[in-house]
């Protein structure tokens, strides 16, 4: 116990008979969240670089439109990963560009689609360009493996951080 | 659950320990799952809130600068996510709360059956009229007695110096909507 803490328990005026318990059976998490909860833990992987968010329209500007698409910058130090996500009847559009331009193989992880699903998986042209079209909308992560010359994995794969787009 | 737990719990999760991640789960489900609410998100999106709370931990797993607080680390980014979300929403109107009826459709069975209970409909109505800020603070605080206020200061993004007075004045104004909508005693006291 931290002794910062404001005093609880004994030293409160307690709540009306029966509250209590009703706030504790209010609302419980549903069992399907808590499965996914769990199973988080299974996306974790190793040996990759974390591209966190750094520009989002959604929290710049007070006009914020439902029909404009969302512009996300993701940043891992000099590489970055732009997107425009469109919501074209409640599946989503993604128009990405890499920073610096290459080519890339490019995933859209997605937890909420069912076990067993593959991942979307797209190529970025050589000028670092990709689209990914007819997602479905929830948690998504896009996980990047540039590519040499040759088309095999050059340098470690960037995740972007989780968002629900 | 004490703090040495919550950091040793932290650190073998980090290490791959499932039972050590299902426990942080089972420790803090719940209080995620009402930060996301309390900001009136559909079920559909608090799920959204949650899942993506529970993930930006596992890529964090390693970087949690203060395991102890991990509590208030998941219930910030559970509001921020919340927040995020809720603009995307905006263009739906919130409903008003004198306008959330007794029982909540999306309630299972045994939920409404404790509503059945006329004493606890008078206290579920009474709940229901406090701001949205009291009735997720009383929440949060029965959700998460001891482990962390800090936890609960961070979901609501107020100094945790200030629940305990909030919560005084919040319960104050429940006793009071209690006394003015009964003819019977409030009791409890």
């Amino acid at each position: 116990m931290n002794p910062d803490i404001p005093p609880t328990g004994a030293d409160q005026e307690r709540l009306p008979g029966g509250l209590e318990r009703l706030l504790r059976e209010f609302d419980p998490v549903p069992a399907i969240v808590l499965d996914a909860a769990r199973a988080s833990l299974g996306w974790r992987s190793l040996d990759w670089e974390l591209a966190q968010l750094t520009a989002d329209s959604l929290l710049v500007g007070a006009d914020v439109r439902g029909e404009q698409p969302r512009l996300l910058t993701y940043q891992a130090g000099e590489r970055a990963i732009e997107v425009e996500v469109s919501d074209l009847g409640g599946r989503l559009r993604i128009l990405g560009q890499l920073v610096p331009p290459q080519p890339a193989r490019v995933r859209a992880d997605q937890p909420g689609t069912g076990a067993g699903q593959d991942p979307v998986e797209v190529l970025a042209d050589p000028l670092g360009r990709f689209a990914i079209r007819d997602l479905p909308p929830g948690p998504t992560r896009l996980v990047c493996q540039p590519l040499g010359p040759d088309g095999e994995p050059a340098g470690p794969e960037v995740h972007s951080e989780w968002l629900v787009l | 659950m004490g703090a040495d737990q919550t950091s040793s719990l932290v650190a073998a999760a980090a290490a791959g320990d499932p039972g050590a991640w299902d426990a942080l789960v089972a420790r803090y489900a719940g209080v995620v799952w009402a930060v996301a609410r309390s900001f009136r998100l559909s079920a559909a999106d608090a799920a959204d809130v949650s899942q993506v709370t529970w993930l930006r931990l596992v890529e964090n797993l390693d970087q949690i600068r203060n395991p102890d607080g991990v509590g208030s680390w998941l219930a910030t980014t559970a509001r921020r996510e919340a927040i995020t979300l809720l603009r995307r929403r905006q263009e739906v109107p919130l409903p008003e709360l004198d306008q959330v009826g007794v029982v909540d459709e999306q309630q299972p069975p045994p939920w409404q059956e404790l509503l059945v209970d006329e004493r606890n409909q008078e206290l579920w109505l009474a709940f229901r009229r406090l701001s949205d800020r009291c009735q997720a603070l009383l929440r949060l605080l029965v959700l998460e007695p001891e482990a962390s206020y800090a936890a609960v200061a961070a979901a609501l993004n107020v100094p945790v110096g200030s629940l305990g007075p909030t919560r005084a004045r919040c319960l104050a104004t429940l006793r009071g909507h209690l006394g003015t909508d009964n003819r019977e005693k409030a009791g409890g006291t």
